[in-house]
């Protein structure tokens, strides 16, 4: 039969940095299964296609199943592409995956009828079961996804982890537009990358060990599962099937033969290694280095990857270094400890960021870190920490507004929270409750809202929703640019308009406190 | 743009010319910095999908 799997573009306003990994595995799975395989990357080029002519590609040919996936923050074009895709092929399947779907499936399937199957988490076992159901459409016995029934969206039972990743193929690069994603190979401005001619990105993990609270993993590790299915029924499933690990990597060897085969068929001189937190296995780490060096991959490859500050030690940092790595991204997110600790729950402190920072750049490695304002417990006084380590360590850093992205456990506190964001109606009734508005009504109104939120994410930085309990859309877009500028006299200035305490540390700092002080000087002076 | 393990009929697609509803698309998406952006009225119909 004829697939076609669909990547919709990703923040289209930024170069195309990564190629579709994870559809073209699935690519991959359906060439295995003996299909007429194609593969239509939406994201390859700037600007992306006008979708008229998107319409044209996907008309090409009748397709049996159509493949859709993505992340939330890409809802609104994946919508497009859905509807497209359904109008034009009215018989076809239609399948979505990833993490738009992944953790209200039967949500986004009311929002989207035209989807068949949701599926559900890691997907390359059930899209290959899928494809050889396809004939019978016996839909339920195949574990992790939603299908439709009568009307109604029916889960089937959940989806063990993979245990050995390395069964997984490699994705189908045959079929994608490489040397367009070569055109955009300096777009990473990290040290090494910035200079690369032909970089590919591809993971090696999935899952990791800490449990931030604004992070999921696309329904691909024990956390997500927790979250999804409950804690006991997750423990149900470690008997039956194994223990579902919070992370899992695939072999040093897997990974460096596929390197190997990406210099020598299409001439790779840089690999990003988009892992969640790689340096988390420091005895990987160091096999991994061991067996690319072996092979000669140092001098032909370099690398750039992320870690975690606690991981990261001088011998890892010296051994990381040996095998070409030239970056390591962290997640550095707050330079105050009762942010990291209490609201994100990284479990690491400032201090380890500090740590990591000096560690690398003594072992001759670019830190780069990213960080984020708008923490439920987020006040002023945290954010001039965190732009305290701005200016001690001479970085210019954007942060990210913090985000409650569906999957969260942000997004699962705060959920009430973020719909009364989208609909005044809900927001209104928070503060005047209202007997005669019915609980059906409520419901519909929070779907609404939902959709509403969903379709705002379009890219994580800009402003959807807050969590924040001190701060309100308008203060938040001003402290990040002045987070961004490294300005704390005018962070401190908007305190003191806006009212909110700040602690008398930041005094020497702050324009308002200086001059109430010289003025109340100058007055004792004159009397 | 889309590739295929079996013969694929062939779009031919017009080389990209930029016109100012796409610009708005891009700017909409991207900022406006310090720009000066005029916006059309015509947001109707992005799909075609009554077109297809």
């Amino acid at each position: 039969m004829k697939v076609l799997l669909i990547q919709p573009p990703v923040r289209v306003d930024h170069d195309p940095v990564d190629i579709p990994a994870g559809l073209g595995i699935l690519t991959s799975i359906a060439i295995q299964e003996n299909h007429q395989v194609a593969l239509l990357d939406l994201n390859a080029q700037r600007p992306i296609p006008k979708w008229m002519e998107i319409a044209q590609q996907i008309s090409v040919e009748k397709w049996d199943v159509i493949g859709i996936g993505g992340l939330s923050s890409m809802y609104e074009d994946i919508r497009k592409v859905i509807r497209i895709s359904r109008k034009l092929n009215p018989e076809a399947l239609i399948v979505c995956g990833g993490g738009f779907i992944t953790y209200m499936p039967d949500k986004i399937m009311n929002f989207e009828p035209e989807i068949d199957i949701a599926c559900i988490g890691e997907g390359e076992e059930t899209w290959r079961e899928i494809l050889r159901t396809y004939d019978n459409k016996n839909w339920k016995n195949i574990k992790g996804i939603c299908y439709r029934e009568d009307g109604k969206v029916i889960y089937t039972e959940p989806r063990p982890l993979i245990p050995n990743m390395d069964v997984i193929p490699w994705p189908a690069y045959e079929l994608m537009d490489l040397e367009n994603y070569f055109k955009y190979s300096g777009s990473m401005w990290y040290d090494g990358a910035f200079q690369s001619k032909r970089r590919i990105n591809f993971t090696t993990e999935r899952g990791c060990p800490r449990q931030c609270t604004f992070c999921t993993h696309n329904g691909m590790n024990r956390w997500d599962q927790e979250a999804m299915l409950g804690k006991s029924k997750v423990k149900l499933m470690d008997q039956e099937y194994g223990f579902q690990s919070v992370t899992r990597f695939f072999s040093p060897r897997y990974v460096v033969d596929h390197a190997l085969w990406l210099y020598e068929n299409y001439n790779v001189d840089y690999i990003c290694l988009l892992d969640e937190n790689l340096t988390s296995n420091n005895k990987r780490v160091h096999e991994f280095c061991d067996l690319w060096i072996q092979e000669g991959l140092h001098k032909k490859i370099k690398l750039g990857t992320s870690g975690d500050s606690p991981s990261l030690n001088p011998e890892i940092i010296r051994h990381m270094k040996e095998a070409g790595f030239t970056f390591i991204a962290i997640g550095g997110e707050s330079g105050s400890d009762k942010i990291l600790l209490q609201d994100i729950g990284k479990g690491l402190t400032n201090a380890d960021n500090q740590r990591a920072v000096d560690l690398l750049k003594a072992g001759g490695i670019t830190p780069n870190m990213t960080f984020m304002v708008g923490n439920p417990n987020e006040d002023i006084n945290d954010v001039l920490e965190t732009v305290s380590f701005f200016i001690k360590n001479k970085v210019t850093i954007d942060p990210f507004i913090c985000t409650p992205y569906p999957g969260t456990k942000i997004f699962m506190d705060n959920q009430d929270f973020v719909l009364e964001q989208f609909d005044e109606r809900l927001a209104h009734l928070k503060i005047s409750p209202n007997p005669n508005i019915s609980d059906e009504t409520i419901k519909q109104w929070k779907n609404e809202a939902l959709e509403k939120f969903l379709l705002s994410l379009n890219n994580a930085t800009d402003f959807t929703a807050t969590v924040s309990k001190h701060f309100d859309f308008g203060d938040l877009i001003a402290i990040k640019h002045f987070m961004h500028t490294c300005e704390p006299g005018k962070l401190l200035k908007l305190a003191h308009l806006r009212g909110w305490p700040h602690q008398s540390k930041w005094d020497a700092l702050c324009p308002v406190c200086k001059a109430e002080e010289e003025l109340s000087v100058k007055t004792h002076i004159s009397k | 743009m889309i590739k295929g393990n079996f013969n694929i009929k062939k779009i031919e697609i017009d080389e990209k010319d930029n016109n100012q509803k796409e610009l708005e698309a891009l700017i909409a998406k991207a900022g406006a910095g310090s720009h000066m952006i005029f916006r059309s009225e015509d947001k109707d119909d992005e799909l075609f999908l009554d077109e297809l």
